[in-house]
């Protein structure tokens, strides 16, 4: 397998604020025939990294060096004609074009009359090992299959190196499996690899190179052979973390149902499958995790616990209601800046929204500012949320603060039920497990969690429980020691692509 | 079910944010900026710009009469801003003030020209109550359509415009035209339901006061109520307000009511308090000029009794521009329409700029 260096990043630094480098100085070789991991926190610089290999953004200082010849990379299309391909976290597809134009779309001129035929793409696709359909409307294919093509567009550009952006977010233990693989089959080809990602068992499984990047500067970078998970995280976090620290439940039977689905169904969406004909039980004590794919049901399950959706048919009974009828529960929901919070009103607001027009922090319609502050001043305290005070407003926190406003507000209802919808996306590894053991203590302290997660091993580390939900079904029920093989094999309907 | 699953847009929130920031300091910037481009205009026309900034500054400021004209042109188009600026917080993009301005003037005038006169003062607050309530029914008509039937509210709002003004074309025409008249006017209010004026030796009149009030009423409500919070809570980020049980059709149709009640009421005064009858284009597009007010103002009450008050300024300022200069008094639009466009101008440049 030839290892020859292909491209290397030397020296990049880049500000986007006056005096606070996102990237400090940082070198990187990328070599032919090798997969080569970038990891890092959020924020760390990993995506910056790649954005200034790709063109869109021109470092302050430092260069590429390619075969060993300076470039300058003004835009995308300069990387593309120096045969750099890059495969965003959110596909670049047109998704109304079938598969056969969406290509001929991205293909150099001088390509395109030999795609012009159906056949030459699917020919050219297989001659790739990445099979597909020419015909199909983009928006119609899975979302692993949307990815191929746009690993197909980086081909069809003739690309030394591809650059992935969190390729395997949206894919499920196969097709994590099946997409590692292709790239195997890149690289074997004499290609060159660049995956940005932040899951350490990906690295170590399918990766031969891995640079950690932490608050823009290069920690480490070499070969992945002899390094262990631990050494990974230490070098992105800056500390030992112990990621396998206990997240263990009272050991006691679990109590009362407190919240109940009896064979609800919701309607499908272009980007869900829906619910159909599904039931589930929680429990106080106990955490249930909810494992599949992103698109499965998981946002109308969490809907119908927030009572923000209705089900189809069925039923959803919750131990206690707000008047209005909806389930009480203490929400996280997916989406932090649209759902969680409001980013223009004060924390203290944000911390109390729930309970904005009760007393003491209203009367008669007006509002109570110094109750208000007073209860939002110690609800901070108590779950460290650092801002200089509740009267600022959310947007300028980080991720993990933010999260720790949502889930402050979501332990202050006065309910039995916690439902959490991707908690940690987004989160640093400390910040993460904060959260979590937060989430653990609330159902040992007797509440009852929901926890909807794309995050399989967050999912086998805090359940109880673990419902895999499958095209809007509860597909199977496993106890919380069940291995990641037989939570995968449920994930996709029991059936491997 | 449709509503629950509705999604709501986030305009609201991401503009709001957009102009918060330093938006103080752009403004001043984009006024500032005006200023000079109106007296480099004014230079252009042959006129010395230091003696045309005195003069208007003469006709608005320099004496009781000019000041009560400014407060005069103020009031409306704050009525109008007002309005606006209610609806746009709860992500409510009413552009019609215009229309329910001039229902407002119809509601107004009904009562104050129909009912018996021995009524005497009572006709006042029944009049003023009769336009915020025409106001607010108009009002609610594109919150019920948007909520019931997915209508688009900018298109609804605006066309509504339209058919307000044409209707008062209708009314003064014929049904409310006296008898005999070849004017399209209805006929004189009653006495008892003028607007007092309040500072002797010019046109002031209580609606300037009424207007100065309902901003400050505004005011309190955003930010010290209940409903205010869930309000700007639905405008800012209509999917965390719904998911904390926040009822947003009722939210959006009380905002509209509030709004359509404020823009008529607007309309009330004018009628009331400075031509005592219903006329055709009465209304010199208040309502579009209180969008432009409430948007500069940052969506604040008080920052559209400032912008208000430098519209009526400029209104009274052209006037004597023209009469001691001879200088068309549409030299007014082009000084309120200028900062519009430099504020557009660098907000558009900064949102360019940040996205990254």
């Amino acid at each position: 397998m030839p290892t020859d260096p292909f491209l290397t990043l030397t020296g990049i630094t880049k500000a986007f604020v006056p005096g606070h480098p996102v990237l400090d100085n940082v070198t990187v070789t990328v070599r032919r025939g090798e997969i080569h991991a970038i990891l890092g926190e959020n924020g760390a610089g990993k995506s910056t990294l790649l954005n200034i290999l790709f063109g869109m953004y021109q470092p302050d200082m430092g260069g590429i060096l390619l075969e060993g010849r300076e470039v300058i990379h003004r835009s995308p299309a300069d990387a593309i004609a120096n045969r750099i391909g890059m495969v965003h976290q959110h596909f670049k597809l047109v998704p109304t074009f079938t598969v056969a134009e969406n290509l001929r779309l991205a293909a150099p001129p001088a390509i395109r009359p030999s795609l012009a035929r159906n056949a030459d793409i699917a020919r050219l696709a297989d001659s790739f090992g990445l099979a597909i359909d020419p015909k199909a409307i983009v928006s119609t294919l899975p979302l692993y299959l949307q990815q191929r093509v746009e690993i197909l567009k980086a081909l069809i550009n003739r690309a030394e190196l591809i650059l992935f952006d969190e390729p395997t977010t949206i894919l499920n233990p196969a097709e994590i499996d099946a997409f590692y693989k292709v790239l195997q089959q890149i690289a074997a080809e004499g290609r060159a690899v660049v995956v940005v990602t932040h899951h350490l068992n990906e690295v170590t499984e399918h990766a031969q190179h891995a640079s950690v990047i932490r608050r823009g500067q290069l920690i480490s970078s070499g070969p992945v052979a002899g390094r262990a998970r631990e050494d990974f995280v230490r070098d992105m976090v800056g500390h030992e973390v112990d990621l396998s620290a206990a997240l263990d439940g009272t050991g006691e039977a679990p109590g009362p149902v407190r919240l109940a689905l009896h064979n609800v169904s919701v309607a499908a969406t272009p980007s869900s499958s829906g619910l159909r004909d599904t039931s589930l039980t929680l429990r106080a004590g106990e955490v249930v995790g909810i494992a599949g794919v992103e698109g499965n049901g998981q946002r109308e399950l969490f809907e119908l616990v927030a009572g923000t959706i209705l089900p189809d048919s069925g039923r959803v009974e919750a131990g206690r209601t707000h008047a209005d009828g909806r389930p009480r529960a203490g929400l996280v929901p997916e989406d932090r800046h649209q759902e969680g919070l409001v980013l223009d009103l004060p924390i203290a607001i944000n911390l109390l929204l729930n309970k904005i027009d009760e007393a003491p922090y209203a009367r008669a319609g007006r509002l109570n500012h110094a109750a208000i502050t007073a209860r939002a001043e110690e609800m901070r305290a108590a779950s460290d949320v650092r801002s200089r005070n509740v009267h600022v407003t959310p947007r300028i926190l980080s991720g993990g603060n933010q999260q720790k406003i949502v889930l402050a507000r979501a332990m202050n209802e006065d309910a039995d039920i916690i439902a959490v919808y991707q908690p940690t996306r987004g989160l640093d590894v400390a910040a993460s497990e904060e959260i979590l053991r937060r989430l653990r203590d609330a159902a040992n302290g007797g509440r009852a969690v929901l926890f909807i997660s794309s995050n399989l091993d967050e999912i086998m580390r805090i359940s109880d429980r673990i419902i895999i939900v499958y095209a809007g079904r509860a597909v199977g029920e496993l106890d919380g020691r069940a291995s990641r093989a037989e939570i995968g094999a449920l994930m996709t309907g029991g059936a491997a692509h | 079910m449709t509503e629950t699953r509705t999604r709501w847009r986030d305009r609201a929130g991401s503009a709001a944010q957009k102009l918060s920031q330093g938006y103080a300091l752009v403004v001043i910037i984009a006024f500032a900026a005006s200023l000079a481009v109106g007296l480099l205009i004014l230079a252009a026309l042959g006129v010395s710009p230091w003696r045309a900034l005195g003069v208007m500054i003469g006709g608005a400021f320099g004496s009781r009469m000019a000041i009560g004209d400014t407060l005069v042109f103020m009031t409306p188009r704050l009525m109008t801003a007002l309005a606006a600026l209610i609806a746009i917080r709860c992500g409510f993009y009413n552009l019609g003030a215009e229309g329910q301005l001039q229902l407002g003037a119809v509601g107004a005038v009904l009562p104050a020209t129909m009912l018996p006169h021995s009524l005497g003062l009572l006709l006042l607050p029944i009049s003023l109550i009769s336009g915020a309530i025409f106001g607010a029914l108009w009002g609610l008509i594109p919150a019920v359509l948007k909520l019931w039937r997915g209508a688009n509210e900018i298109i609804v709002t605006l066309m509504m415009n339209f058919i307000g003004i044409y209707f008062v074309k209708y009314l003064v025409e014929g049904p409310l035209q006296p008898a005999g008249s070849n004017f399209n006017m209805s006929a004189k209010v009653a006495t008892g339901a003028m607007l007092p004026l309040i500072l002797p030796g010019t046109r002031l009149h209580l609606g300037a006061v009424i207007a100065v009030v309902v901003a400050a009423l505004l005011w309190v409500l955003l930010y010290h109520s209940t409903f205010g919070i869930r309000l700007r809570a639905a405008g800012l980020s209509p999917r965390a307000a719904r998911l904390q049980g926040m009822p947003l059709s009722r939210l959006i149709l009380s905002s509209m009511l509030i709004s359509g009640a404020i823009a008529g009421l607007g309309g009330a005064i004018e009628v009331l308090g400075v031509q005592y009858r219903l006329i055709e284009g009465f209304s010199a597009d208040f309502g579009f000029d209180g969008l432009a007010v409430a948007l500069l103002g940052g969506l604040e009450p008080l920052g559209a009794v400032i912008v208000a008050l430098y519209f009526g300024a400029i209104n009274s300022g052209t006037i004597a521009l023209q009469s001691v200069l001879s200088i068309p008094s549409a030299m007014a639009m082009i000084m309120s329409g200028l900062p519009i466009l430099f504020l557009a101008s660098i907000q558009g440049y900064r949102l360019v700029k940040g996205r990254r």
